[in-house]
């Protein structure tokens, strides 16, 4: 009977074994696939200057009243050899009442646009993103927010209406 | 002295008095008889048996015999948890290790900027010939609205050739393409469209798709030509057109070369698109 048991004991120790060891191979795998993906979102973009230009109380046919639009052009390098698409800087708009996607909103542009001839940062190169923003006319600043994902780096930086 | 045994001489005998058996019959060493007694646990270290007033014999319990087999599950199992631990010790080194050298790889810029002026090889099966202009397709609201671009801009052309007899994976010929151009001062990159969702735009003003190129490259094996679209803002009259060399290193795309050309923007009425696309498309044949 106890023999039994120790044998029952023993295989299970195998058999979990053999599963963790499955498990970090998988476990290896999956990060070195994962890495490729991410090689370049640690390299994250450093944010030189930004401008912002108003354009108006409409933009391609859309107004809303109480607010304007505005292009902000973010002079950004690029320090690694991946490309960065213009979709993969994400920015984020706190506004002056410490609220994101309240006062600054970033106009969404159609599907087909951000997979066709949208902006880019190619490999080790300086260069400008636009993005069109609506924001409230009784906002007097906003902060800029860029984070990696990945790194969970930032950069902030306040603008002034 | 008379002799205690002599049974049959001693007249004094007295039988019932008499020991069963000798005192050095008693204190010789023998093994005590077994027998099977249910309370043995019990009382180990008493007298089991024996004779009153007599040496007694006692049964002690008996030691555990040790099995060859119980090492030999153990060692089993520690090898085993060994294993396992090792794997799991190693599998995270290396991914660490491998994060940490793929960063650096994708951090070390390493390329040759080459400024081309018509033809140029690309990698080592290809000849691209690029043209010194790119031609305004259309600068209709209307058009760019269709194609998703922003207010302001314009839809533009650029024609390449790539010849290519012979094939080498993953050495597709303008498959790392953008083109770039300064506003105010400052560089702007842009991507080309792609042809399935550019297609239905372009097509008003006579594109099929075998007259478009995207980034999904081209040659390799088999000539080729086309255009590649573009949208950049009204103002713009002279980009430059880049194609990058761009290699596998740890599973991070590593630019190698990049080739660059300078390229003014013909106006809307300068060419016909229509008759400039049916002139390419016949020049190819």
């Amino acid at each position: 009977m106890k023999q039994a048991i120790k044998v029952i004991i023993t295989v299970a120790v195998a058999l979990a074994s053999c599963f963790v060891v499955l498990f970090s191979f998988g476990y290896f795998f999956y990060e070195q696939d994962n890495t490729r993906y991410e090689a370049s979102e640690m390299a994250m973009a450093e944010i030189l200057d930004v401008q912002l230009k108003e354009l108006g109380k409409s933009y391609q046919g859309n107004s809303e009243e109480g607010t304007s639009y505005y292009m902000i052009s973010v002079l950004a390098k690029n320090p690694g050899n991946s490309q960065k698409n213009d979709y993969e800087l994400s920015f984020s708009y706190i506004d002056d009442e410490g609220y994101t996607y309240n006062k600054v909103m970033e106009m969404n542009r159609s599907n087909s646009y951000y997979n066709n001839g949208n902006g880019v940062l190619p490999a080790g190169m300086t260069g400008v993103i636009n993005r069109v923003l609506q924001i409230d006319d009784d906002c007097k600043s906003f902060t800029l927010r860029y984070r990696s994902y990945v790194t969970e780096e930032e950069q902030e930086i306040e603008i002034n209406l | 002295m008379a002799d205690n045994n002599n049974f049959w001489e001693d007249k004094d005998d007295d039988f019932w008095s008499k020991p069963v058996v000798s005192d050095d019959w008693l204190n010789e060493k023998k093994e005590a008889p077994k027998w099977d007694d249910p309370f043995a646990d019990l009382r180990k270290d008493k007298p089991e048996y024996g004779i009153p007033n007599q040496p007694v014999y006692t049964q002690k319990a008996a030691a555990p015999v040790k099995k060859k087999n119980y090492h030999i599950h153990t060692i089993i199992c520690l090898i085993f948890i060994g294993i396992a631990v090792i794997s799991v010790i190693g599998s995270v080194l290396a991914s660490k290790a491998w994060r940490s050298k793929a960063v650096q790889i994708n951090e070390t810029l390493d390329y040759e900027e080459i400024a081309v002026t018509e033809s140029f090889p690309m990698y080592t099966n290809n000849m691209v010939t690029l043209e010194e202009q790119a031609y305004t397709i259309t600068e209709q609201a209307d058009d760019m609205l269709l194609l998703g671009a922003l207010e302001g801009e314009k839809l533009i052309a650029v024609y390449a050739r790539v010849e290519s007899d012979e094939y080498v994976s993953a050495q597709y010929a303008l498959k790392n393409i953008f083109i770039g151009y300064e506003i105010d001062g400052q560089r702007q990159f842009r991507r080309c469209l792609q042809v399935d969702t550019a297609l239905i735009a372009a097509a008003k003003f006579g594109f099929i798709q075998d007259d478009m190129l995207d980034t999904y490259g081209v040659g390799n094996g088999s000539s080729d030509y086309g255009f590649f679209l573009f949208c950049v803002p009204w103002e713009v009259d002279e980009i430059t057109f880049y194609a990058e060399e761009r290699e596998e290193e740890m599973g991070v795309s590593v630019v190698t070369r990049r080739y660059e050309k300078a390229m003014e923007i013909w106006d809307i009425s300068d060419v016909d698109i229509s008759e400039l696309i049916s002139e390419k498309r016949e020049n190819s044949r």
